[in-house]
């Protein structure tokens, strides 16, 4: 850690400053900045954006480390101290989530502000409808799910959101529907558009219900879920950021599970977050890294070697690739119980730059 | 499509897909073993072997009835058996099928015995046998988990447990240690025998904590997975202790529910397929996984399970089975439950396959 210190301090000396502070446009790429962003900044989140002259981005980035590491051990210490009580568990499970969330965004921009690709364009206002259909492959050892098709659409009238999606198929028989709507409180819309310049962030609402029918075990699993998400343009932080965000969401889930014998309930802390930038200087799409700590996903959650079996989701990224202004392609992979990986074909019509 | 296979096993690297696929290895590796001439082979791994000389051959049961077989011992030879109800005989025939004269040494603690043969090197069919393993008269076991680092307590739950009347044995469903190091494995057994019956166990992921694939746990209680039947209750323990079960041993369930439909039967394992609080998540790593578990056993009708991990008490249902956990060993508990440290009893009836539990808490002002 001490060493960290005073690598940042060597570099600050070695590099002539940029700007005393940020500047409106992304400073040029500097290897020595990169190789700060690993060592110390794998300790030290900010040291690359800190040594490409990006004080503010820099300092804002360690606080969101100290904070995340803070609200990470607060959690973490809450939870070993009431030895997860049933009664404040998913308080400090949340605590922790969030803390977790802030490390590695904090980490992950500060990467993406020294070697990311020059800052993509997002859609100003959103499409009206989006459709996808793909192919998924599921390598599940204990499921043995094999192959999914998939199907989903997004329709959007003004703050308003609906999206039915489907997954079928995989050897156990199954499957996954999905009914999610949604109200946009703040950020761009069908309607509503973010002001130029501005890379838009938003807050949803989201209700949801899942349907996950494993017909050859005989069991359904029907889940009613309530989320607040969100997305946070980092360009807000500094302009070595522009065209990445921040995603986050928080939620609870009530599940009824119809075994042959009786009906189970089940209750889910829901949470989710990510970081991921935009692609292209027309809006061409995007790329998001995340955790998903739901577990009970096609995914389901990671199997940790050792003591920590359990505790975690899953992890994964998508990349969205429009090849025009309509359709696109869309690749995903996820590693939880199940390692997943598939591409869509994507459709969309309206939203614009 | 081979882009997306590369893929796919990339990512299942990332996601250590086959947890507990070594353990399996393990466990089949369990009761087998060989020294010089002398060679032990233990039916479906029901005992571990601790030790093998020319004329010394020593076991742990995990199982009321182990049967195995022995070739090499040579002149006067001792078969020594841990874990045991004391009063288990133990039995063997030549290959002629010819009962070989046994000495019953003098006992050091009534869970261990020790026999005496005159042995000429060939191979000999061993069979521990109860009077009563055919009797289904209601009887009573134990189920207790979660001891980790609070060993040096343990000897209050032993001796409540010896206190309470005519538990024939008791199940301990995993995290006997905190790390699951041969030093703390050693201690657990050692404190074990301050009891009057035998304890059958599973692992739990504690006992992965020194090595996920090799715990040292197989070397000293033995299988994570297997089952037995005693006074016609069948009892299978499952190794969930990284959050799954392997698939193999998915296949192995399958025959043991089917064994076990027309009798009471009993599963346990460490870590519970559902938590009975959601949002905590101290359950598999999948909950399709877990509802695909419960589903399997709800079918095969299993009249009950019982698990750990949790460190407290909670009675509950899962896929209309009645279910508890018990976690009461005294690992850090559980705060605000008014709980402490427990094991649980269970009376069973086995002919109406009916269990009644009783709680018993051990730290009672």
């Amino acid at each position: 850690m001490r060493g960290g210190v005073c690598l940042v301090v060597l570099a600050t000396v070695l590099v002539p400053r940029v700007a005393q502070a940020d500047d409106t446009q992304p400073p040029p790429r500097s290897p020595l900045a990169i190789g700060a962003a690993f060592v110390p900044g794998v300790v030290v989140h900010g040291s690359g954006s800190w040594v490409l002259g990006q004080r503010k981005t820099a300092t804002t980035l360690l606080a969101a480390e100290g904070i995340g590491l803070g609200l990470l051990g607060t959690g973490l210490a809450g939870l070993a101290l009431t030895g997860a009580s049933r009664r404040v568990v998913a308080p400090l499970a949340l605590v922790s989530m969030t803390g977790a969330a802030l490390f590695t965004v904090s980490a992950l921009a500060d990467l993406y502000g020294v070697i990311g690709p020059a800052g993509g364009t997002p859609l100003r206002t959103m499409p009206w409808i989006e459709t996808r259909a793909g192919v998924f492959g599921v390598h599940d050892p204990t499921l043995r799910q094999g192959l999914f098709t998939t199907v989903g659409l997004d329709a959007r009238h003004g703050p308003f959101r609906v999206s039915p999606s489907a997954w079928i198929g995989g050897g156990e028989s199954t499957r996954r529907l999905r009914l999610e709507g949604a109200y946009r409180f703040t950020g761009p819309t069908t309607t509503a558009a973010t002001s130029p310049g501005v890379e838009p962030s938003w807050v949803d609402l989201e209700l949801a219900l899942t349907s996950h029918d494993m017909r050859r075990e005989d069991v359904t699993r029907t889940t009613g879920e309530v989320w607040v998400s969100g997305r946070y343009a980092m360009s807000n932080i500094g302009p070595s950021l522009r065209g990445s965000f921040a995603e986050g969401a928080a939620g609870l889930g009530l599940a009824s599970v119809a075994h042959t014998r009786d009906t189970d309930t089940d209750t889910l802390l829901l949470g989710r977050f990510g970081y991921g930038f935009y692609l292209g200087a027309k809006p061409r799409g995007d790329v998001t890294a995340y955790y998903e700590h739901r577990r009970d996903g096609i995914a389901g959650g990671m199997k940790i070697p050792g003591i920590g079996a359990g505790y975690l989701g899953s992890v994964g990224a998508r990349g969205r690739v429009y090849l025009d202004e309509r359709f696109g392609v869309a690749v995903d992979v996820q590693a939880g119980s199940a390692a997943i990986a598939g591409v869509s074909l994507l459709f969309r019509e309206g939203g614009g730059p | 499509m081979k882009h997306l296979v590369a893929v796919l096993v990339a990512t299942s690297l990332v996601s250590c897909l086959g947890v507990a696929d070594e353990r399996v290895a393990r466990d089949l590796a369990v009761g087998h073993a060989e020294s010089g001439a002398v060679r032990v082979d233990v039916e479906e791994g029901a005992a571990a072997v601790r030790a093998l000389e020319p004329g010394l051959a020593v076991l742990r049961a995990n199982v009321p009835e182990p049967r195995f077989t022995v070739t090499g011992l040579t002149g006067g030879a001792v078969v020594r058996i841990q874990n045991i109800l004391a009063d288990a005989e133990l039995k063997a025939v030549d290959e002629a099928g010819r009962v070989v004269p046994l000495t019953r040494l003098p006992a050091r603690i009534p869970t261990e015995g020790a026999w005496s043969l005159t042995a000429t090197g060939a191979r000999l069919a061993f069979r521990l046998s109860v009077a009563d393993a055919t009797d289904t008269s209601p009887y009573r076991f134990g189920v207790y988990g979660d001891v980790q680092d609070a060993i040096d307590r343990v000897q209050d739950i032993y001796r409540r447990m010896n206190e309470e009347r005519g538990i024939r044995f008791a199940l301990l469903v995993g995290d006997l240690t905190e790390r699951g190091g041969d030093g703390e494995l050693e201690r657990f057994a050692k404190e074990l025998e301050t009891l009057t019956f035998p304890v059958y166990t599973t692992l739990g992921n504690h006992e992965l904590g020194k090595s996920n694939d090799d715990p040292g746990y197989h070397r000293w209680f033995g299988r994570g997975s297997f089952r037995f039947v005693f006074r016609g209750v069948q009892f299978t323990m499952l190794d969930s202790a990284s959050g799954t079960i392997a698939p193999d041993v998915y296949d192995w369930l399958d025959g043991w529910l089917a064994e076990g439909a027309a009798r009471a039967h009993v599963v346990g394992m460490h870590i519970p397929p559902i938590d009975p609080v959601g949002v905590r998540s101290g359950s598999f790593a999948s909950r399709a996984e877990a509802d695909k578990l419960l589903s399997r056993l709800s079918r095969g009708n299993v009249d009950l399970t019982v698990y750990g991990h949790v460190h407290s008490y909670y009675a509950f249902a899962n896929a209309g089975i009645p279910a508890f956990i018990t976690g009461g060993g005294g690992a850090i508990p559980e705060r605000m439950d008014a709980i402490g440290r427990h094991f649980l009893v269970f009376d069973v009836d086995p002919p109406a396959q009916r269990f009644t539990s009783t709680l018993v808490r051990v730290d009672v002002d």
